[in-house]
């Protein structure tokens, strides 16, 4: 009996342990995991409905990089909307919106704006529930070189990369007609840090931009809809990755950059 | 049996204080923190099996003889799961009738933030239902009719089951008032059972029914009202009746102990003052003077 008794317990040891540990890992999820060099909001979701309520107002004296992060512990959509007073660099108008679900633990949505000086503000459209929606932002000064070198493609000069990119792929977009090709491939053996720089001035039909490795696809680095530039830097294990263009019935340009290493 | 080789009540008692002291301090540090069923493991395994089975391989104790890790036949196994079912009906009834009066009395407890706040995740569920039906019958009957019953069986060679159902009894303020009567009755069956078959295994299988009866039960608590019908009194008796002509038929001879002295009396005082302390906590929160 002994024996039976102890492998009894020694069995549920063994099934309870990982279930300890599932649930912390659990509970450790539903926690707002807000960045700490980020000033933190906190919306009370349930003291009623929102429709189109400002959240946040702020001046930006110089040019910026706004970062900004949401989590919420309630299920019903959020819609934020960012409206600038001054540029916001690589999209077509100066205004940004997000859907925020349920987004706690490492769920969250967030974004960096490049904004030129002036107010900007946040507004929130949302349902009455109990619970909680967290923003949080930052501002961080941008160089006037750096800033000038986005106003540039911001203007449609896209060939003006960062420093250390040189060109892969560049191309007139009217009359050019193509599905997931691939314009661009790198293989590595070793693991590699690769940065990514993509700009395109087209303002109709339809252009997207994907890079994709064996694990992962970033689709709609670009579109015509509202984001011209976009910028990744990223370590990728080895193998092979493209980078992929969608366009049809579009104009304008697009131009690919790239750097290998730090 | 010598005197080195199984447990006294001095001994006994001193174990009894450090599990009780334990599980309040355990449960009011780690509870909510943990969850219901973590914290339910972390009593079964740290507070309430770890400290007989350390002090038995200390002493070098044989666990078979000491605490009765042994089998017994088909028929009282039998016996023990039909005794285990409807005496659970019978202290679920007895329960739920001193909770109303509990209720009427001083007042329902008022569960608030902290104990809301034990967040019930599907693994907590799962942990506090393994806990309730596997390792709280064995863990329990291993410190209470393994080890305990064991000690106070050689203070009253014949009641020693009692005293241990009492302390058992006690030990479940912990859960609430309603909670202290029922865990006697229920203790005093399984004393019974091993001091009758000399087997653990019997009064294990008798806890796990009686658990699982409850969780079983619990699936349906919402749809159940608290106040009875009449023929609910009537089955309660009918399942007390069945449970003590079921008990009465377990075969077995009791073991012969030699009549000790009680030791260890200031632990039990010790103990008895935190039980007190419990339920006059649970008393005066009823009566709205504390809130959790």
């Amino acid at each position: 009996m002994k024996k039976v008794v102890f492998t009894i317990l020694i069995v549920s040891l063994a099934i309870g342990l990982p279930f300890m540990v599932l649930d912390f890992l659990y509970k450790g999820a539903k926690e707002f995991r807000v960045p700490e060099e980020l000033e933190k909001l906190v919306v009370d979701l349930g003291t009623g409905e929102r429709d189109g309520e400002l959240l946040l107002e702020r001046y930006l004296p110089v040019p910026s990089t706004v970062e900004l992060f949401f989590q919420s512990n309630t299920e019903g959509p959020k819609h934020l909307r960012l409206k600038s007073e001054g540029e916001m660099l690589g999209r077509t108008t100066p205004e940004v919106g997000f859907v925020v679900g349920r987004y706690t633990g490492t769920q969250s949505a967030s974004a960096s704006l490049v904004l030129a000086p002036g107010r900007y503000a946040l507004y929130l459209t949302s349902g009455k529930e109990e619970g909680q929606l967290i923003v949080g932002y930052r501002e961080i000064p941008i160089d006037q070189a750096e800033f000038a070198r986005l106003s540039k493609i911001h203007g449609g000069d896209l060939n003006n990369p960062p420093s250390g990119y040189k060109e892969v792929y560049s191309a007139h977009l009217a009359g050019l007609d193509a599905h997931d090709e691939a314009i661009y491939t790198i293989s590595t053996e070793k693991a590699l840090d690769l940065g990514l720089s993509i700009y395109t001035s087209a303002q109709q039909g339809t252009v997207s931009v994907d890079f994709v490795g064996s694990t992962f696809r970033f689709r709609g680095l670009v579109s015509t809809e509202h984001r011209m530039c976009d910028q990744l830097e990223l370590t990728l294990p080895r193998g092979e990755y493209q980078v992929k263009l969608s366009c049809q019935e579009a104009d304008g340009q697009l131009y690919v950059f790239l750097k290998e290493g730090p | 049996m010598k005197e080195s080789q199984a447990p006294n009540t001095a001994q006994a008692n001193k174990l009894f204080f450090l599990t009780v002291l334990l599980t309040i301090a355990g449960t009011a540090i780690f509870g909510t923190r943990l969850g219901m069923g973590t914290n339910l493991w972390f009593n079964e395994f740290l507070y309430i099996l770890l400290p007989p089975l350390l002090l038995a391989r200390l002493r070098g104790w044989s666990l078979e003889e000491v605490f009765k890790f042994r089998g017994t036949s088909a028929k009282n196994y039998f016996l023990s799961v039909l005794a285990g079912v409807s005496l659970w009906a019978f202290a679920s009834y007895f329960a739920n009738m001193t909770r109303l009066f509990l209720d009427s009395t001083f007042g329902p407890v008022n569960l608030t933030e902290g104990i809301n706040s034990l967040e019930s995740s599907l693994y907590q569920i799962v942990l506090f239902l393994v806990g309730t039906v596997v390792l709280a019958p064995i863990c329990e009957e291993i410190f209470f009719r393994g080890f305990v019953q064991a000690a106070y069986g050689r203070y009253s060679p014949k009641y020693g089951y009692v005293i241990t159902a009492v302390l058992f009894g006690a030990y479940h303020i912990l859960n609430g008032l309603s909670d202290v009567l029922p865990a006697m009755i229920l203790g005093a069956a399984m004393g019974y059972l091993v001091y009758v078959t000399g087997s653990l295994a019997a009064s294990m299988l008798f806890h796990a029914t009686a658990n699982l009866s409850a969780v079983l039960s619990g699936l349906f608590k919402g749809s159940i009202s608290p106040y009875p019908a009449g023929w609910v009194h009537l089955g309660a008796a009918a399942a007390l009746f069945l449970a003590v002509l079921t008990l009465s038929q377990v075969e077995g001879e009791p073991e012969p102990e030699q009549k000790e002295p009680l030791g260890g009396v200031l632990f039990l005082v010790l103990t008895a003052l935190l039980f007190t302390a419990a339920g006059v906590v649970e008393i005066l929160a009823r009566m709205g003077r504390l809130s959790f």
